[in-house]
């Protein structure tokens, strides 16, 4: 452990959840990728995956859904993932297939200190129904506030609602300061 | 300062942007998901001040693809600054979907517990 840098660490957990889905769900991987992610790479890597599921024959409605969790996904991460020992936003996602599901897995870097703050939120989402859901995000929506780095908190509420299944935490502990954080959206193909 | 006529380009993450006050019209296409959502729309509710010097009564024509969570706050933000400006009665939006497109309904519907002004909802031909 104490020989190896946190973007190994990293690594090797993106690695092992890549291998844990295929013993599980026997899924396919249809995107992934490991390390910083530029604004610039996430506005091209959203736009080649809707192209490419739209070219692999998903739902319009699907697609779009992917697309938008990926949008929030990937925008909270550049917001709110941590940097390692060298100074880098080391973070990573992956989109595995299967026949009846996608599943999302977008990872960043949190201090330890903050995750009881994250499972408070997201617990919050999914304590809800849907409706309580939807009430959560009209209310957000319609107060309109907007933090200086442009976020609105409706990233959770809104992978939640196009997800329509539960979101989750898992939390894989590096050192005393830091965590490797891997949030799960699940979205259900159809016919 | 605005400029009384606006033209954005669009971007992969911004829609584009005409402002006209000779034809009391603002139209916006494309999709919509910068980081930063306050710093593509601000300056549109400027542009919302500026115009409305000019003109008494506005078009706001709409036909966006995607819109990220804190665009659509930003949007909607603009929205009620127009309304606020202009008057609900003085303002129609041409809310444009296409068929399969549930969710742009769902947001314009959302949309309407704030905004008060009429809302023709256009359906794009394929």
């Amino acid at each position: 452990m104490q020989n190896s840098s946190i973007k190994d660490i990293c690594r090797k957990r993106f690695d092992d959840i890549i291998d844990e889905d295929y013993a599980q769900f026997g899924a396919s991987v249809f995107i992934s990728h490991f390390g910083y992610f530029s604004q610039d790479f996430v506005n091209s890597v959203v736009e080649e995956i809707e192209t490419r599921l739209l070219e692999s024959g998903e739902k319009k409605s699907v697609v779009k859904r992917i697309f938008s969790i990926l949008v929030e996904g990937l925008q909270n991460i550049r917001l709110h993932g941590e940097s390692d020992e060298m100074g880098e936003q080391t973070s990573f996602f992956i989109i595995t297939q299967s026949d009846k599901h996608f599943r999302i897995y977008l990872s960043n870097l949190v201090y330890n200190k903050n995750i009881d703050k994250i499972k408070a939120r997201i617990d919050q989402v999914n304590s809800l129904n849907d409706d309580e859901v939807k009430q959560l995000y009209l209310s957000v929506l319609t107060n309109g506030i907007i933090s200086s780095k442009g976020g609105a908190g409706l990233g959770y509420i809104t992978m939640s609602m196009k997800s329509k299944n539960k979101i989750t935490g898992y939390f894989n502990r590096i050192d005393d300061n830091l965590s490797n954080y891997d949030l799960r959206v699940i979205v259900d193909r159809e016919q | 300062m605005s400029q009384p006529n606006l033209h954005i380009a669009a971007t992969k993450n911004t829609p584009e942007v005409i402002g006209s006050v000779s034809e009391g019209l603002f139209k916006i296409t494309g999709s919509s998901f910068p980081e930063n959502s306050r710093k593509f729309y601000d300056p549109l509710v400027n542009w919302a001040e500026e115009s409305r010097k000019h003109c008494e009564q506005l078009v706001i024509d709409v036909e966006l693809n995607y819109v990220s969570s804190s665009s659509l706050i930003t949007f909607l933000n603009l929205l009620k600054k127009f309304q606020a400006l202009y008057g609900a009665n003085n303002i129609t939006m041409k809310w444009r979907y296409e068929e399969d497109d549930d969710d742009l309904l769902k947001i314009v519907e959302d949309y309407k517990r704030v905004i008060n002004f009429k809302v023709e909802l256009i359906l794009i031909e394929e």
